[in-house]
């Protein structure tokens, strides 16, 4: 009698795992698949767009971020254009007519930019960010709170820390036309 | 029955579903990525083609001559397909694969622009024996022209990206041909004066002063009692076939009456840009529309080739400079046929003189009219941006035509600029931005200055 109760117990416990967590799991992965689709194809589309029209618009940074949130997801959006130096170049190809002057980039980040979009500004003067020909542009984006099937991963597998974010989306490329 | 035997047809009922539908959203989102990773790589072969165009045009002091424009425009084609090819990781002689997927490829210029699509070409087999195959070839050079009928006038009219035009064909059996730029007639008779700024530069001065002949000729010059006024009125504008276009049948604005109201030079918001803008888009539509439906017609592949529809905003892109529109259709991309296109703005070239692309000199640095720099600093004067740029001496070696460095406020970085209209510009600034734009608008070479 006590073999059988501890059968039933343990079939109990299995069925529940199977008739319940596993379809859990199973479904809650396929959503972050489809999340992470459709962020990576609203990076891809932004990125894209700002290296053919050479701006970041306000407008379209909102849109943006609206398309991520709309995953259900909280995220971490971090956006770095290096902004293409030629001075260094022209002041250097004086001296020797042959050579092509070398040109450095420098880096500007997510919190400057916002800044430029007129983000938490009462009445900014520019809601456009503009580029130039040759400045790289590049957007990375990772979840920031904890979804369904990382709380499971997490329960089952014992995976913890800081670094186990599932949807993660990075673009970036050259800017192709100068911004009007 | 037992709890332990329906936990297990639970699971055969379950397993298998989750299974298939993991396959198949599986599937889907590799065929969305595939379509994103083919956007980007279309994006950027587009973008190479684009600068080959840019570096052969500009390093080419003959490329405003037809025939080198037209090695020019092959070379940047070329430079498409190589790009793509291997970015699609099949370059070398397998590049032809790409080939049959690229309905067409579309290089929008100053004043027209090359189709390069496929075309039925004749050729010999081993027998001699005339036989016809499809080959991709770059079509003649279309330009941006409309008729317009009515009675016994009959002219056709070149529009461009800027203010100048072509007039030519027959005014009451009067033949006349005639180009030139539509000015706003605030201004001198010898050009000296224009928008109530004084014009100091000799060569602005000859743009206003035949500007303004010009444009008097196309407002008051009476053939036999009419005016080209009065014939360039979008209701008269006829098709290839001699029909009137459907959207233009009520329309009586006459487009070349310039007036303030009706300013030439502004982008968008006059009678004559709305007009000009439907010509081209009607014109590069209907041509590009043909050459994909040809194509489609006699493929071998098992796709129905379709022109996607272009968006407004893609529109305010090819009519704003020098483009290059690629489009790619009948890829296999997962359960789908890949169909997309690719626009890039070309913003260094020696087609046209952007308005927005002129540089203004001060302190060592040169500046965008926005500049906060600029406001204040008194008589200067600008250039096109390509001036700024390195250019190359016959003998290999480099030089700038004007050593001055880009401004960190408004070139290399641009933050917080204000764009206002240019009569709100100190005076100082209204004067170099009217000298600059007439001067380097009359240097501009014309393909075709007479016909």
């Amino acid at each position: 009698m006590g073999g059988d109760t501890l059968i039933t117990v343990v079939a109990i416990f299995l069925a529940a795992i199977l008739m319940f967590v596993f379809p859990l799991m199973s479904i809650s992965e396929r959503n972050d698949d489809i999340s992470l689709l459709s962020v990576q194809t609203s990076t891809v589309e932004f990125v894209d767009n700002i290296r053919s029209t050479g701006k970041i618009t306000l407008d379209n940074y909102d849109k943006y971020l609206q398309n991520l949130s709309a995953t259900g997801n909280s995220y971490d959006v971090e956006i770095s254009v290096k902004v293409l130096d030629e001075n260094p170049g022209k002041k250097g190809a004086e001296t020797n007519t042959t050579k092509i002057g070398e040109n450095i980039y420098y880096t500007i980040y997510t919190s400057q930019i916002e800044e430029e979009l007129g983000i938490g500004k009462v009445n900014p003067k520019s809601t456009t960010k503009l580029l130039k020909e040759g400045d790289i542009v590049s957007v990375s984006v990772k979840n920031t709170n904890t979804t369904i099937a990382q709380m499971l991963k997490n329960f089952f597998y014992s995976i913890s820390g800081n670094d186990t974010y599932s949807i993660e989306a990075s673009h970036s490329g050259v800017v192709m036309t100068n911004g009007k | 029955m037992k709890l332990q035997n329906m936990a297990v047809i639970f699971a055969i009922i379950i397993i298998p579903m989750t299974l298939i539908l993991s396959a198949y959203i599986g599937i889907q989102i590799d065929t969305a990525s595939l379509q994103r990773e083919y956007d980007t790589k279309l994006l950027d072969a587009t973008h190479d083609a684009v600068v080959a165009f840019q570096l052969n045009s500009m390093q080419n002091n003959y490329s405003t001559n037809a025939d080198s424009l037209r090695r020019d425009v092959k070379a940047s084609i070329n430079a498409f397909f190589t790009s793509l090819a291997t970015n699609l990781r099949v370059p070398g002689e397998n590049a032809n694969y790409i080939t049959q997927y690229i309905p067409a490829v579309v290089v929008t210029l100053y004043d027209g622009y090359y189709i390069y699509s496929p075309m039925e070409m004749e050729y010999k087999d081993n027998n001699d024996v005339v036989k016809t195959r499809y080959e991709h070839i770059l079509k003649p050079y279309i330009h941006y022209s409309v008729r317009y009928q009515t009675g016994n006038c009959d002219i056709v009219v070149n529009y461009s990206l800027d203010n100048y035009i072509t007039v030519y064909g027959y005014m009451n059996n009067e033949y006349v041909s005639k180009a030139g730029y539509l000015i706003v007639s605030d201004v001198a008779n010898d050009g000296s004066q224009y928008k109530g700024v004084t014009i100091t530069d000799n060569t602005a001065k000859e743009y206003y002063k035949s500007a303004k002949e010009f444009t008097d000729w196309v407002k008051n010059h009476s053939f036999s009692g009419t005016k080209i006024v009065d014939v360039v009125v979008p209701k008269n504008a006829k098709d290839s076939n001699g029909n009137p276009y459907p959207q233009f049948v009520n329309n009586n604005t006459k487009v070349l009456n310039v007036s303030k109201d009706n300013d030439p030079e502004e982008p968008v918001e006059s009678d004559f840009s709305a007009h000009k803008r439907e010509i081209m888009k009607q014109s590069i539509q209907s041509n590009l529309n043909n050459a994909i439906y040809s194509y489609s017609k006699h493929t071998t592949l098992n796709t129905e080739f379709r022109m996607p529809v272009l968006t407004e905003q893609d529109w305010d892109k090819v009519l704003s400079n020098v483009n290059i529109i690629s489009f790619m259709q009948g890829l296999p991309v997962g359960v789908k046929e890949y169909n997309n296109y690719a626009i890039v703005t070309s913003t260094e070239n020696k087609q046209y003189v952007d308005p927005n692309l002129l540089y203004f000199i001060h302190d060592g640095y040169y500046h965008k009219l926005e500049c906060p720099i600029l406001q204040a600093a008194g008589n200067v004067v600008g250039y096109r941006s390509i001036d700024y740029d390195k250019q190359k001496k016959e003998d290999d070696s480099y030089y700038y035509k004007h050593k001055e460095l880009a401004c960190y406020t408004c070139i290399v970085n641009s933050a917080n600029l204000e764009k206002k209209k240019i009569q709100d510009y100190p005076y100082s600034l209204r004067q170099a931005y009217y000298n600059t734009l007439a001067r380097e608008r009359w240097n501009l070479n014309k393909l075709n200055v007479t016909l």
